[in-house]
């Protein structure tokens, strides 16, 4: 059962941020409300107001393009990410990834702000945007300012934005055509779950790039640490993962939950990273192992 | 014109997929109160105080009650009367009902049932059932209701099953296999959560309207708890969003705690579980541990079977000893076993009361006879379909507690169809080829064959009857009420179909009204795969009276026999007329039962339902994940009246036998369950759902039942969660003996 708070649709980003700063840290933003009206119910939020940006038109904008990249508004809601050409030829991990988020439902509702935004260790458009470079774009009545999702996460469930700041959009730099992503999750059932363990990975075999990504298996998703070397698309593939494992160890600390238990989350990391490698190298189809 | 066999659509289906269909929650009644439950947060203890002084001063809150307040007897009425409505001195269970508040609005129930404070001295509590059979346990249960006290004061019940020499069958056997079996919790899972509204009505009567399987046991428990005469209490099922089996016997207490608020409120009150209270407060599957050997000749014949169970009953008894009696006499399986010993006991302990779910008490005992059966063939070197076919019962054959089968086996041909449809050894050289193929998927092949005794049997004979009316409009359409419920499973087409079929007129022209025990007699419960069975008899019965009456009637019209479906409005016209009776009851009792409580042995069941499914799995040895890729399921229920209604609940069946065998768990510590709603608890979801699994039925018919029917409901579970762990266990070469076969387990099976 929902308490009482105070709603508000707000017309423009300013007068979404100037509630927000009223409010004194005591109201939420509201995009999809698929995390945010749980809470709720469930007593884990209580806000007081709820600043429902979804009236604010620039907000609900997808643009891309090859050279300049996409702009991903913060009200757009994930199947459109999931169903737009531009995403899925150029950002396909970024495209998979949203796509195993909740239901189609919940995809409708459901934002990729109000995904990072929640921090859930567990947040499946994570991983591809940390390994993509994206950039939060944030308002806030000290102005504008860009907040690369690298920086976002700070604890389970905390961000670094001020309770006044605003997420407009998500930026995601231009890639090369050459550049590959990829986004592999193991859940409890092939219906839409949270993460047991979610990777995602860059690869550029032109320059030899090579970037991963981990969520649920620490307390946020977080970024491998870079080999620091060009990696060939002929790299041996085992050796390859059981440095780039070496690196993720420093970085994960895996816990047992109602999904999983600690153990198992280790023992599917080295699993995740070869597949991911191979997808990455070999252009082999994961998703297809296990129906 | 036959409406039977190929069925018409659900006629109750367009609401629902519409959301027309209205649930408890959508019901309201003018100055309706809404309950919140002040339940237990500790798994035992003694109260102390109960101070609702705050609730009450509540400016939103109308009422509380404690058991000082209960009118009648403070008991949830089931089988034993240990269940108290609301605890008042000790309680034994986290969730157990301590005090009930009503207010004007839910937002103010929820608010004030914070408001309550009360204060326990917390006792020591025991929550797994070996260990409450210890000497020097906690003691659980409510000594009147431990049926095995002298032994254990926690033994609610233990029941044994003794046929021929079972030392001698073990002499005789050529390969003995032994091994144990443990099965977790499963939760129900139903749409729509437990719900009930209780209005107080004119003369000192009441009337519940909740979703609930059994009208009847709710107009006894709240007649019991109120101290009414039965007449005084009326129940209406509203349209229920699932049950299977959760819904037998909770609902009692449901209805109830929300008639114990509307009596002293004297104003309509709702009591609407959420997500998490439902899972955390009502009935599961028992938990089980089976101990199980089996001995063979050479040749695979069945020599002996000796079976040690035991059930985690939890707190309270509930339908634990009904329970228990189903799980000792499916022990055996579908198969001739000469020589048997079953040692069945279910244990109180400090946990949420298990009941009814599917199956009721034989899935356990299902998961323990077919792995056995599949270690006797692997030591035998034989197939394994082949030794359950060569075991497997037929016509003339004794069952394991010595009852003589006089009709109706169709095991055989479920097992010989399954080989065929699942073209079994090609499937297995296919496997086989596939494993050597991949370097870490595997894939694999399992079988499970079962038997069902239909009804409720010997151990409560008294419930399986039903009644129906039937009344003839004075347009020529019809108006039917039963006594047992529409839940999802298709009873409204079946029972439709039946009557129909026989008075010959379209499905549109009758209407089966919603269930109201002031309708028709005390009909049962709907459980125990029996709705159909005993209701289509009971509608057979009052449409062979209305036709003896219509006949008369269009023969005084002179219309002949050929055209009074036709011409039914004429006929019905004159009934109107002439001031002819045009309101029948039907009657249905089941074939008598017997059965001996010292030997185990007897006439438990009228008959027998029975299933064969094969599935094929693909396991993925890095990760442990479990993909279910097929399934054959080949049933014989008897006749099948309606195809799409008995397809569905086969695969249904398939799919939560899936959830129970692989992707649902409960873990328990200290009593408490480690759940909240569905995120933590997994059901499978579609895309678990094998692609295009392959139903069929074998209709061994069964002469007293209508068309030949027998029950389907409940088999599809039962014979589909072994054959999954059975493929499992085939596809990673390794013994797998607790559910649910998670990935976790799976690995440590592997690393085994």
């Amino acid at each position: 059962m929902l308490g009482e708070f105070e709603y508000v649709r707000a017309k423009t980003i300013k007068g979404g941020y100037s509630l927000l700063a009223k409010a004194g840290g005591e109201a939420a933003v509201l995009a999809g409300g698929t995390d945010l009206l749980v809470n709720i119910r469930a007593g884990k939020a209580s806000p007081r107001l709820l600043v429902d940006m979804k009236g604010v038109k620039s907000l609900d904008r997808l643009t891309f393009s090859p050279k300049t990249g996409a702009l991903i508004g913060a009200s757009v809601p994930l199947n459109t990410i999931v169903e737009n050409r531009g995403i899925r030829t150029r950002y396909p991990g970024l495209a998979e990834a949203a796509w195993t988020v909740g239901s189609y439902q919940i995809r409708n509702r459901a934002t990729i702000a109000g995904n990072l935004c929640n921090a859930s260790p567990a947040a499946d458009t994570a991983p591809p945007l940390l390994v993509l470079d994206a950039i939060l774009e944030v308002a806030s009545p000290r102005g504008e300012r860009e907040v690369p999702v690298r920086s976002l996460f700070v604890d389970s469930k905390k961000t670094s934005l001020s309770f006044d700041e605003v997420v407009t959009a998500i930026r995601i730099p231009p890639v090369p055509a050459t550049t590959r992503t990829a986004f592999l999750k193991r859940q409890r059932v092939k219906g839409h779950d949270l993460a047991i363990l979610n990777v995602a990975g860059r690869y550029d075999p032109a320059t030899g790039d090579l970037q991963i990504a981990i969520g649920s298996c620490a307390k946020t998703p977080v970024l491998v640490p870079p080999l620091g070397e060009p990696v060939p698309p002929d790299a041996p593939i085992p050796e390859l993962a059981r440095r780039l494992e070496a690196l993720a160890i420093q970085v994960v600390h895996p816990i047992s939950d109602l999904r999983a238990t600690a153990e198992y989350r280790r023992a599917l990391l080295p699993v995740f990273i070869r597949r991911l490698l191979e997808a990455l190298l070999q252009q082999s189809d994961h998703r297809e192992a296990i129906r | 014109m036959t409406l039977i066999g190929a069925g018409v659509p659900r006629p109750d289906a367009a609401d629902k997929v519409r959301g027309e269909a209205r649930f408890v929650d959508d019901l309201a009644f003018p100055g309706m109160l809404h309950a919140r439950v002040i339940r237990s947060p500790i798994p035992h203890g003694r109260i102390l105080r109960v101070d609702l002084s705050r609730v009450a001063t509540h400016p939103r809150v109308h009422c509380t009650v404690t058991p000082d307040d209960v009118p009648g007897e403070n008991v949830v009425h089931v089988i034993y009367d240990d269940q108290p409505a609301l605890a008042s001195d000790v309680v034994r269970y986290v969730g157990e009902p301590v005090a009930l508040l009503a207010a004007e609005d839910r937002e103010s129930a929820r608010e004030a049932e914070t408001l309550a404070r009360v204060d326990y001295e917390a006792l020591p509590a025991v929550s797994d059932p070996l260990e409450a059979l210890r000497p020097g346990a906690p003691v659980v249960a409510v000594p009147a209701a431990a049926e095995g006290r002298d032994e254990s004061p926690n033994l609610f019940n233990r029941m044994r099953l003794v046929k021929g020499d079972v030392k001698r069958g073990f002499a005789e056997a050529d390969v003995i296999v032994e091994g144990e079996y443990r099965t977790g919790y499963q939760e129900h899972a139903y749409l729509e959560t437990q719900g009930a509204i209780a209005v107080p009505e004119e003369q000192g009567a009441i009337t519940i309207y909740g979703s609930l399987q059994c009208p009847f046991y709710v107009q006894g428990a709240v007649a019991k708890v109120l101290g009414l005469p039965l007449a005084k209490v009326r129940v209406v099922q509203t349209a229920t969003g699932g049950a299977f089996g959760g819904k037998e016997d909770v609902p009692s207490q449901v209805a109830s705690l929300a008639a114990l608020l509307a009596w002293k409120a004297r104003r309509a009150v709702k009591l609407v579980y959420d997500r998490e209270e439902d899972v955390l407060t009502t009935s599961k599957r028992h938990p089980s541990v089976v101990r199980y050997k089996s001995g063979a000749k050479k040749d695979g014949t069945l020599t002996a079977i000796e079976v040690d169970f035991v059930y985690n009953a939890g707190a309270y008894q509930t339908l634990s000893s009904a329970v228990l009696w189903r799980g000792l006499l499916t022990a055996a399986g579908p198969y001739r076993v000469p020589n048997v010993g079953i040692d069945g006991r279910s244990v109180a302990t400090h946990t949420v009361p298990n009941g009814a779910f599917r199956g009721f008490g034989s899935p356990q005992v299902i998961f323990a006879h077919e792995s056995q059966m599949d270690s006797l063939a692997e030591r035998l070197g034989m197939d394994r379909l082949e030794i359950r076919r060569r075991n497997a019962l037929r016509v003339g054959d004794e069952t394991a507690c010595g009852q003589k089968l006089k009709e109706s086996v169709g095991v055989l041909e479920t097992i010989e169809r399954a080989r065929e449809l699942s073209r079994w050894e090609d499937r297995l050289r296919a496997v086989a080829a596939f494993n050597a193929s991949h370097p870490h998927r595997r894939r694999g092949v399992g079988v499970s064959s079962v038997l069902y005794g239909v009804g409720l049997g010997a151990k409560s004979p008294f419930l399986d009857k039903a009644g129906a009316y039937l009344k003839l409009e004075a347009d020529g359409s019809v108006t039917l009420a039963v006594g047992t419920v529409e839940m999802g499973q298709g009873l409204t087409a079946a029972l439709s179909q039946i009557a129909c079929d026989a008075l010959g007129i379209r499905i549109d022209r009758l209407q089966l009204t919603p269930v109201d025990t002031t309708r028709v007699p005390d009909s049962g419960p709907t459980v125990a795969s029996r709705g159909t069975l005993m209701s289509g008899l009971a509608v057979l019965d009052a449409v062979k009276k209305l036709r003896a009456r219509i006949l008369d009637a269009s023969n005084g019209l002179g219309i002949p026999e050929e055209e009074i479906p036709a011409r039914l409005n004429e006929i019905a016209r004159s009934f109107f007329l002439r001031n002819l009776d045009p309101a029948v009851e039907g009657w249905a009792h089941a074939e008598p039962v017997d059965w001996d409580p010292e030997t185990g042995l007897g006439n438990p069941y009228f008959v027998y339902s029975y299933a064969t499914h094969v599935a094929e799995v693909e396991v993925d040895l890095t990760t442990g994940e479990i993909s279910l890729e097929d399934c054959v399921a080949v049933h014989d229920s008897g006749k099948i009246l309606n195809q799409g209604t008995a397809s569905g609940q086969v695969e249904g069946g398939i799919v939560q036998g899936l959830g129970f065998a692989v992707t649902e768990e409960i873990a328990e510590k200290d009593g408490r369950l480690k759940v909240k709603g569905f995120t933590t608890y997994r059901i499978p979801t579609i895309r678990d759902a094998p692609p295009s699994p392959t139903v069929e039925f074998v209709e061994a018919l069964y002469s007293p039942g209508p068309f030949g029917a027998k029950g389907l409901g409940e088999v599809p579970l039962m014979a589909a969660h072994a054959a999954i762990a059975r493929a499992i266990a085939h596809a990673i070469g390794k013994a797998v003996s607790a559910y649910p076969l998670s990935p976790e387990r799976v690995r440590q099976a592997l690393a085994s």
